[in-house]
Parts: structure tokens; sequence; C-alpha cells
């Protein structure tokens, strides 16, 4: 098993819509604050790491399943793995729980890039700390 | 060939983000507008009509492909249509485009629900306005 890291998520008002649910996009801002965090964990300053060796990672695919609406005042727990390496992609999870209600599950392909924006070869050192 | 609604959206500083590309959660809102732009093309009152019956258009997946990243001051035009029509749900896929430079694509697939949130089957009224 993959290392995991979980964060808690409130949803606000400014998260929901008029049909009084979690609006869809969100999901993919809190997958993305589950992810950075899970690199926090894993590397410390990630963004730091990045830049000193000009690399960036971008978004490649996104895929979303909503099983159920989360809504106000929910405590979103947001559990975050990576699935699968390659060598200059990555697909990471982050699994969306209320209680133990599954919620949604997004699915990223992720790519290494360099300064100019090609794809490059996630570096052995990263990697290694990915798994 | 079926039915297509264009629209073209200018992105916005509010939509990019500090890799100085749009967010890549934003695909999803300029999809959102698009999907409603598309019903409203085809009848003013299609998502209202549906609302008032106390039936609701969710979003049960989206899939987005990830080509091109779309820059502030981008004029992005949006082409969005109905490619499957299932039972009680539907898929409307959103190609992106800026010039003639695909971009993105935004597939989503939506359930009708009603209060309970329980899938309804789509009336065959709803299906030949899909068509």
């Amino acid at each position: 098993m993959n290392h995991s890291h979980e964060i808690i998520v409130r949803i606000y008002y400014q998260d929901t819509d008029f049909g009084g649910v979690v609006h869809h996009s969100n999901y993919l801002s809190y997958a993305e604050r589950g992810r950075c965090e899970y690199f926090r964990d894993r590397f410390g300053e990630f963004d730091t790491l990045m830049r000193a060796r000009d690399l960036n990672i971008v978004a490649r695919h996104v895929n979303v399943s909503f099983h159920a609406p989360a809504r106000l005042d929910d405590q979103l727990r947001v559990v975050t793995y990576v699935h699968k390496i390659g060598n200059s992609s990555f697909v990471i999870h982050s699994d969306m729980f209320v209680e133990d209600r599954a919620i949604a599950e997004v699915h990223m392909t992720g790519v290494m890039v360099n300064g100019h924006f090609k794809a490059t070869r996630i570096p052995d050192d990263i990697k290694e700390r990915m798994s | 060939m079926p039915y297509q609604h264009e629209m073209t959206a200018r992105i916005y500083a509010q939509e990019t983000d500090a890799q100085g590309i749009v967010y890549h959660g934003n695909y999803l809102v300029l999809a959102e507008r698009a999907r409603d732009e598309y019903f409203r093309s085809r009848d003013t009152n299609f998502v209202q009509h549906l609302i008032s019956k106390g039936l609701f258009p969710v979003i049960r997946h989206a899939d987005i492909e990830y080509l091109h990243a779309a820059r502030y001051d981008d004029l992005v035009r949006i082409v969005s249509y109905v490619d499957h029509i299932g039972n009680s749900s539907f898929v409307m896929p959103s190609d992106m485009f800026i010039g003639d430079k695909h971009i993105t694509t935004v597939k989503v697939t939506l359930v009708l629900v009603n209060r309970d949130l329980k899938a309804t089957p789509l009336t065959d009224e709803m299906k030949e306005f899909l068509q």
C-alpha cells in the first residue's frame, strides 16, 4: 500500500450552490489541497524543491466520480495517495468521504514538465518518495 | 450530427493561477456555462422547467482532457453537444478551442434525479429534446 495522507475540509456557503449542495467544480480544489498537503508531508517545501530544479507539475487528465453530495457544515475527509507512477507522469487519487459515506473520487494524471512546459522525466529521488 | 451550441468566453485574471495559466478546476465552470447556454439556446426554460417538476440534472461523472493551457486574455470557443442518451442519463462533451487549437474537452455525465436524489427516467419528450 502506498503512503496516503488525509486532510479535513469544512464546507462553507461559498462552496455550495442554489441546489443546496457543494458545486461540482469545487471537488477539484479539495483534491488539489489534499495533493499539496500530501506533497508537503512527503517532501516539506515541495514548491521550493521543484522551483530549484525548474520543474512543474501540470494536470493532463482528470476524472471525477460523484457519489453523493456534500453539504454546508460537512467535514469532508480527503484521502490522497499515488496510484501509479510512470516515466514522466503519475496518477494520484483523492477519495472523499463525509463520515463513512463516499462523496467523490478525483483521479488526476499529472505530468512533470520543465520551464517550457515540456514533459520531462520524474527525478528518481522524487519518484522514490512518491511510492 | 447532433445539435451543437457554440459560445466564447474571455479568460480573466480570476480564472488563472500562479502557473500563469487557467486553473484546471475552472474548465468545469466554463463547461457548465456552455451547457447552460446550450439549453437556453434551445428552450429558454429547459432547466427551470425541470426544476419546477422537482427534477434536477446532476453530474455523476466528469472527464477532463487537458491538451493545451488557456491564458489571461484568451478567447476560448466552447462547443457543446449531447453525444449519448441513456435511460436516465445523458453525456455532454464541451470541446474548447483557442482559434483552431483544441485545448480541452470536458465530458460530463448528467443524471436526472428527483428531490430524493433518486435517478428518474428521461421522458420521451426530454429524449427528443436532447437529440
